[in-house]
Parts: structure tokens; sequence; C-alpha cells
């Protein structure tokens, strides 16, 4: 017998725009099976009955709307990949979307991308069921796809935040974080910036972003700002990022690689709640966190490999932040620029 | 900064001296009880006593600004039209049980304020006489700085003809000033013109962009659908005309080596093929239906750039402008259309359809508004009134009303109880000017709890002026 395929679950409130979809992706793709649901609600008692491995879902719906709709999947089943496709023009709706829509998509779009996106998510949501520890009650392992924001401190925020107004070069010289590079990486990844070119630089992420959808990445809760003790942890996290990214830099490797460095532990910052900090959670793959999040595939294998490495020499899991290596206090700001 | 932006915009009672206002009517205390704090009140209860009024205070160097007529009284238009012989500038309120006699009272004002009074309903509704008073005063305002300005034009013509005799010999010169005086003068009022024009086109473009995101989202849908249905179609296209080939050109003998074997399983998947392919046609036909439907309605929409008005059929706008904001009421409610036979009115109909845009955008907010958020409904209702020469709109929602405290200032320009970004407070301003341009009235009446009923009532004919 053949194992079941994975399915992938269309939803939209308008029926021809599910069965159309239904009809192309079906002949598109054998790898997955295709359902359909025409409202958030019959989505959610679908998904109850039957396992899903992607969403796709439209935003505007009566009723339950397409955010809340993956807001409710992240919760419950958090390695269910999620994809917004909306015909919507509205400036902020891609950074709306972005704590818990893993990809961004605008209507109209061709079936080779919702298939590929569909494909790509199914990959890195098993890499992540890979990388991540086993859940000790034996259900599904700790999921990359429960991360809804990302802990950063409060000072770094403030500092982006003056940097927003003052332009893009001050800009450059708060984008070396692990948290606000992964945001940043997210909002390139949304197909409502325009083009979805494969960025490889902070630098041409910002440029692609711009200063006024920065701004709102900022405040659309992807990012929970920590204050006082809550944010050590994370401080020396993100200090321990950039030490890395400099001596790869002085090593000299590629901008690529310098990035994939200063990310490499992007996903113990990661929270599924929004609004509380649960703490630094153990290491799930930052590859496939920012795999899901659409970021650049040569970043996510530059992230991989080294994060393999450092597995292997046993340099990441518990313990990590005592033995980290000595926290560099240069600028390393113009590396962003490279 | 925006309190002194609206007090730019709207001339109030609050904005200059306290301005004089005649009461003619017999219960001169109720309008002082409301208007005494902002204003001074000077009553009188025949048209005699009310010209001895305005006499003495023209005497005295002072202005009346505005003026409330109750038309019940013995004389009241004859009265009106006196007290405009002594001061044309008068801000005018028809006080009135029952509607207005429009043409007459247009006919006793100058050409270009012939649609510039208000009326105030008896009986008076909360803050009615204090927000007609101030429409009134505002519209003295307005004139007196449109009399400014043509005094000071006229005091340059006059200065250019002082020239003139000056320089009598030299005539040359002298036609030569005088024409630039002419130019001026010309140049001055296509000015004018052009302000007023783009003032206009500024507020039909704030109208469609506010709908912009809503309409492209509208597009977006169908198009979704047809590329998908029609990528399958390719897809189907592409991997079977080998086999259909095979199917015409071997007459149905299918020879394996001509690709019988692929003939023969298209054959099998035919029924299935079928079904999907009539589904894929059917749906692509209707996206793209739904695509020139909405493109014609905001073809419609536009059609303000009319520089005169036209005859047109109203029924047929409220389904442009349905089609038109349907994405902003679509998802909090229903409508529901009783429509009556209607003659053709003479209107701007790009206009009249921005101002039911309105009246349905804000429907939809104050259904949005509602706490539990249920779909609610829009009542859109027309109606051919024979007896008074009139075709009137309503549109009725059950949402949030408006509280009593708000209705006087419902049509203040930049006045808004919406969440930042969601409106500018203009859009009812906007409305209430289009329709006055008409000669029509927009007249509400709310509930808070229950819901919002707007009239909008046109003159079939047009407005008075451009009846003459």
């Amino acid at each position: 017998m053949t194992p079941p395929r994975p399915r992938i679950l269309l939803v939209d409130d308008e029926q021809q725009v599910v069965s159309g979809l239904r009809r192309a992706l079906s002949r598109r793709t054998n790898t997955f099976e295709i359902a359909t649901a025409c409202s958030a609600a019959e989505a959610l008692v679908a998904l109850a009955m039957e396992p899903c491995a992607v969403v796709v879902s439209d935003m505007q719906m009566p009723g339950i709307n397409g955010i809340e709709l993956l807001d409710e999947i992240a919760r419950v089943t958090p390695h269910v990949g999620r994809v917004l496709l909306t015909g919507t023009a509205e400036a902020d709706a891609a950074t709306r979307a972005l704590p818990t829509a893993q990809r961004f998509l605008c209507k109209p779009a061709n079936i080779k991308t919702i298939a590929d996106t569909c494909q790509d998510l199914y990959h890195y949501a098993k890499l992540a069921q890979l990388a991540g520890p086993p859940a000790e009650d034996g259900g599904e392992p700790l999921a990359v796809g429960s991360i809804t924001a990302l802990g950063i401190d409060a000072a770094t925020i403030e500092r982006a935040r003056t940097a927003v107004s003052a332009g893009r070069d001050a800009l450059l010289q708060v984008i070396c974080h692990p948290a606000l590079a992964a945001a940043l990486l997210h909002m390139t990844g949304s197909e409502f910036l325009g083009a979805r070119t494969e960025v490889s630089t902070l630098t041409e992420a910002i440029d692609l972003v711009g200063t006024m959808y920065f701004e709102q990445m900022i405040d659309s809760g992807l990012l929970l700002a920590l204050d006082g003790a809550a944010a050590d942890p994370i401080i020396a996290l993100a200090e321990r990022g950039r030490a890395r990214m400099q001596s790869a830099v002085d090593s000299g490797a590629s901008p690529t690689d310098a990035l994939a460095a200063l990310l490499l532990e992007v996903d113990r910052l990661g929270t599924s709640d929004i609004t509380e900090w649960t703490g630094l959670r153990d290491p799930c793959g930052p590859a496939a966190l920012l795999g899901l999040w659409g970021a650049p595939a040569l970043l996510v294998e530059r992230i991989a490999e080294r994060w393999a490495a450092e597995v292997a020499a046993g340099r990441i899991g518990d313990g990590c932040i005592a033995s980290a290596p000595p926290v560099v206090s240069s600028d390393h700001t113009h590396m962003a620029g490279e | 900064m925006t309190s002194s932006f609206v007090r730019a915009a709207t001339p109030d009672l609050q904005a200059h001296p306290a301005p004089t206002i005649l009461v003619l009517d017999h219960d001169v205390e109720t309008y002082r009880g409301q208007l005494a704090p902002v204003a001074r009140v000077l009553g009188a209860s025949s048209r005699d006593r009310a010209i001895d009024v305005v006499r003495a205070e023209l005497a005295s160097g002072a202005r009346v600004q505005a003026v409330f007529v109750d038309l019940a009284l013995l004389g009241g238009p004859g009265a009106l039209r006196e007290l405009l012989a002594l001061d044309p500038d008068m801000g005018c309120v028809v006080v009135t049980a029952d509607d207005p006699p429009f043409d007459e009272i247009c006919g006793l004002l100058a050409r270009e304020r012939c649609d510039d009074w208000e009326v105030l309903h008896r009986p008076f509704a909360a803050g009615a006489v204090l927000h007609r008073a101030r429409q009134a005063v505002a519209s003295w305002w307005r004139r007196c700085r449109h009399a400014d300005r043509a005094a000071d034009l006229e005091l340059r013509i006059g200065e250019a003809n002082a020239e003139l005799t000056r320089s009598h010999a030299a005539t040359a010169g002298v036609l030569a000033e005088l024409r630039g005086a002419n130019d001026r003068l010309r140049v001055e009022m296509v000015e004018r013109t052009r302000l007023e024009d783009e003032r206009r086109l500024a507020n039909k473009l704030e109208g469609i962009g506010q709908l912009a995101a809503g309409i492209a989202h509208e597009i977006n849908t169908p198009t979704q659908y047809i590329l998908s249905n029609a990528e399958m179609l390719e897809s189907v296209l592409t991997e079977w005309l080998p086999a259909i080939e095979t199917l015409a050109t071997t007459g149905g003998s299918w020879p394996e080596e001509a690709g019988g074997a692929s003939a023969r399983q298209l054959l099998a998947e035919l029924p299935e093929l079928d079904t999907d392919i009539n589904a894929a046609v059917t749906s692509i036909l209707s996206g793209a239906k739904s695509i020139a439907r909405i493109v014609g309605a905001m073809r419609e929409f536009s059609r303000s750039d009319a520089p005169e008005m036209r005859l047109a059929d109203l029924n047929r706008a409220i389904h442009a402008t349905l089609e038109v904001v349907r994405h902003e009421y679509r998802q909090v409610a229903d409508v529901e259309l009783t429509l009556g036979e209607l003659p053709q009115v003479h209107c701007h109909v790009g206009e009249i359809q921005q101002v039911l845009a309105n009246l349905i955008v804000n429907a939809a907010h104050a259904i949005d508004r509602r706490e539990p958020k249920t779909q609610g409904i829009i009542q859109i209702e027309s109606l051919h009134d024979k007896a008074r020469g009139r075709v009137e709109i309503s549109i009725a929602d059950n949402g949030i009303g408006i509280p009593p405290e708000n209705r006087d200032r419902v049509f203040d320009p930049f006045f808004t109880t919406k969440p930042v970004g969601r409106g500018t407070g203009q859009g009812l301003a906007i409305a209430h000017n289009v329709v006055a341009r008409h000669s029509g009235l927009l007249t509400f009446d709310s509930t808070p709890g229950a819901g919002t009923r707007f009239l909008v009532s046109l003159p079939v004919r047009g407005p008075v002026r451009d009846r003459s």
C-alpha cells in the first residue's frame, strides 16, 4: 500500500478560486493531494479531520479572516506550512501577515509559484523535524513552524526605530543583529514587495524593502522587545552571532557565509507567542526557520552546513551560552554592506 | 495643528467676532437659548420690524450675517426679498414644517448663490438651530471674501481708468493699460474657474483613490481563477495534442507506432477530462465577465469629467456604484435593493455616484463597528415622487447609529469619529455640497444602536439655475 500523499488545503471564500487552483495544481503535481475549503471555519474542520502539509489561504474572508486562520494553525498544528494568497493592494497587508504567514503570495499567482512554494514549505518542515529534538511524549517534534516572533532587546529596537528616520545608511549600522536580519529576510521573501529577487546581502534586502516597510516590520509583532534581565540572554546570543560573523569576515568568507554565521542560532530567539517571551528555546534548526520564511536558498544551505558542523563539534545545544566564544566588542557594522 | 486646519476650512461662530443673527419668527427665545453664547440674536416678529432692524444695523456700520425666516409667518418669502434687497450678502435660513418652495426662494437670491441657503425643519432637532446658524454665517463669510475680491478687482480697474484719464494724450499707451487690466481680470477669472475645477477633481480623485485598493482586490480575484484555469487548459493541450493528432490522422486505427497507446488512454480519460475542461472554460468566461463588469462600472464612475449636467438613470448609477464599492461592504453586509421606476434625472451622474459611494461605505463602516460582529444589511431604495418632481434615494444601515451629540456636525468638513486611516471626515461634507449644487437635499435620521438612514432627494429637472 502506498503511503497517503501529503495534502495541500486551499482556502478561499470565492469557490471559483479554489476550484481553479485545484484543477491546475492536480495536473501540475503528483506529490500532493489537493483539498479545498470555502471558509476558515471549514478549513479548521478539515484540518482536524485529516492532516495537512500546507495551507494556502485567502486573506479577506467573512467571519474568521486568513490571518486569524493561520494564527490558529500556528498555535494548534505548527508543523503545517502557512501561505497567504491574497489579491489585496493595501500597503500594510504584508507586514500584518508577517508573524503568522510563512509565505505571502499575491493574486494572480501562477500555478508554478504556488506549487513551488508548497513544495518548499513541505521540504523545510521535514528538515525541521529532523533538526529538532524528538518530543518527549513521542508526539510531533518541536516545530520551527510554531515560531511567530523573535525576541530582541528593547535598546536595539529603539536604535532601529531612530535609524529608520535617519535613512538607509543609518539602518545599515543596526541591521547586523540576528533577529533584525532574519525579520528582514522574512520580509524580502514576501511577494508583496514585487520582485522576489534572491538577495545575498542585508544591504540589498534593505534596498528591496525600503524604510517605510522596515518601520512597519518593526511594529508588526514579529519582533518582540524585551527589557531588563529578560533581555540578557538574547543580548549575549546576538553578540555571539556578531562575533561569529566577524571571524567569518576576517577569514575571508563570502558575504553569504558571513550572514549565515550571524544567523546560526536565530531559531533560539524564536517564540510562539507574539506577546509573551517564553525564553531561549532548544535549537530546532535555523536553516529550517529561514527556509520556511522564504530566505534565499543559498543562504539557507550555508546555514545548514555550518549548523551541522557546529553541532558535530558540540558547540551548539545545551549549555552553549556558557561555552560561547569571547564577545568581540569592536564595530562589525561595516559587514552589512559587503 | 489639526484644530487650526479645521478652523480655516470651516469659519464657524467661534472663529470670528460674534456674528449678528436676525430671527424673524414668533419664538425668538428658542433661538436665543441656542445661539446666545456665540452670537448676538436680534428678534423681529413682523416684516416691518425686521426691515427696521437691518436698516439700523447698516446705519451703525454693522452687518447682519444671517437671518432665520419662518415661512409660515405672514409675508415670509416677501420679507426675505426685502431684507436681501437691503443686504444681499445675508446668510438665509428658511424655517418650515414642510418642504420649502425651492423655486421661489432661489428666485429671491442672486444667481451665484441661488442654492446657497439653509432649511430648518420644524420641529427643531437637537442642535439644528446652531448648526444652520453656523452654515449660514459660514456662507456669509464666503460671500464677503468673494465680495472683497470683487471689490479689489474693481479697485484695480478703477486705477487703470484713472491712468487712462491722466495719460489722455498717449492713446496707444492708454489702450495697452486698459487691455492689461482686462487681461489681468480675465486671468483672474480663469484662475478662479481653474481652482474650482482642481478642487472638484481632487475630491473625485480622493474618492477613486480610497476605493482603488478595494477595486484591485475585486479584479485580482477573478484574474486568479482565469489564470489557474487557463494554465490547466494549457497543460491539458500540451499533454494531449499529440494523441489528438494521432486520432485525427489515423482515422481510428491507432497503430502503436503512431502513438496509439496514448490515444487510447486519452479516450479512457476523456469523460473526466471533459468535465474539468468544461468547468475551466466556464470559470474563465465568468471571470472575464466579472472583470468587464467592474471596469465598466469604473468607467461610469469617472464620468464626472463632463462639465455639464446630463440626463441619467439613477438606478443604473446605483448598480454601478455598488460594483465599485463592493469590496468595502461585502465582508460586513448584504445589500437589499428596492428600486422603483425612475425618470431620467438631470445631474452630474459621476458626482451623484460619489455621494452614493460615500453613503454606502459609511453604512458598511457603521455596521462593521457593531459588537458582536455579524453580517448587517444595507437597504437601498429609490423612488419617484411625481407630485414634487423629485427622485429620492435612501440608504439605510443597521449599524451603530449616530449619537445625538454628533448629529449637527455630521456634514462639517473634517468631522469624523472613524479611526485614523478609515476616513478623512470629508466624505459627507463633499456629499452635502454635491447634493446642494443639484438643488437637492441630503438628510438623515438615526437611532443609536439601531442604524442610520440617509436620504438623497434630487429635483428631476436639475438645479434651478440650469432651468432658466
